[in-house]
């Protein structure tokens, strides 16, 4: 029996929300593996490599509100 | 003349009793004499030479011999780092491929998409979403990728080898032994690609907890072998 108020664009949009949202935490994890890894072997790099895990995460946020906005 | 006797002619010079005697004065040297340069018994051997010939010049280095403003963690003072080893950068290769073949995929793609009109219901907002999404993948995939290769690193030290391994993002394992455990240090090379760039692993036998440490695909796995094999000898009681 199909719902009347069924759409499959709901549908996508909500499937890609999850989708981000699971991505958000991913990213989360990996910025915080990463300052371990840091302190495990630290060199001239290191500024780097967190400055890319932090756009990273906060670039995965923005992406995850203009889904929410946009899509 | 350990008190021996002996008969002296005496011989009257200038009606003088006490004999000549000449005394050459010397003035001391002036000139500063130069220091003896410092022994360093890490830099001594022809090994080392070889080492610092081979190694990279850049931070993101696969062989880098004698590195400086490197700290791990678990170093102790007076430890010096003699050699820090990654995979060799050809190892590389395929997620960096693959990564491409992500960025050019959108590119070929969605217009192909657009222009057979598949998937009519998918706005623009959904379209550049989508987009973005698939981008920010491709950078994330490739960043970890780059952090597998970047920190698994190989040290040796003049005291001991340090394994940094981290297999994924929440499994990391971090070994280490002594270099007078160490029993036995072997190379293995096997391949085309391993004998064109000259990379290999190192097999290091010890008698500690982990019975094996192997440095996987390192660049000059011989010069590798040859170093902990003199630092073996150094540790050796004579």
């Amino acid at each position: 029996m199909i719902f009347p108020f069924f759409q499959f664009g709901l549908f996508v949009k909500l499937f890609a929300l999850i989708l981000i949202l699971f991505y958000f935490i991913f990213v989360v994890v990996c910025y915080r593996q990463i300052m371990l890894m840091n302190q495990v072997l630290n060199s001239k790099i290191a500024p780097i490599i967190k400055t890319l895990a932090l756009f990273q995460t906060i670039a995965v946020a923005v992406l995850f509100f203009l889904a929410v906005f946009l899509a | 003349m350990n008190g021996a006797i002996v008969s002296v002619k005496k011989r009257k010079l200038y009606n003088s009793p006490m004999p000549r005697i000449r005394v050459d004065h010397i003035e001391p040297d002036a000139s500063p004499k130069e220091a003896a340069p410092p022994a360093s018994p890490t830099e001594a051997s022809p090994t080392d030479k070889q080492l610092r010939s081979q190694t990279g010049t850049s931070f993101l280095a696969a062989f880098s011999a004698f590195p400086k403003n490197i700290f791990f963690a678990g170093r102790e003072e007076g430890e010096d780092i003699l050699l820090l080893l990654r995979a060799h950068p050809i190892t590389t290769l395929p997620w960096i491929l693959v990564t491409l073949g992500l960025i050019l995929t959108p590119i070929i793609i969605f217009p192909l998409f657009a222009a057979a009109n598949i998937l009519p219901f998918v706005g623009v907002g959904s379209a550049l979403i989508f987009t973005l999404l698939w981008y920010l993948a491709t950078f994330t995939d490739a960043f970890i990728n780059f952090l597998y290769w970047y920190f698994n690193v190989y040290i040796v030290t003049n005291e001991r080898v340090v394994d940094l391994d981290w297999y994924s993002i929440i499994y990391r394992k971090v070994s280490s032994c002594q270099i007078s455990k160490i029993q036995d240090v072997s190379t293995v090379q096997a391949g085309v690609f391993a004998g064109i760039f000259d990379f290999g692993n190192v097999v290091i036998q010890t008698a500690a907890e982990f019975p094996n440490f192997e440095f996987t695909a390192v660049p000059h796995p011989q010069l590798v072998a040859k170093k902990i094999q003199e630092l073996m000898q150094e540790e050796e009681p004579e």
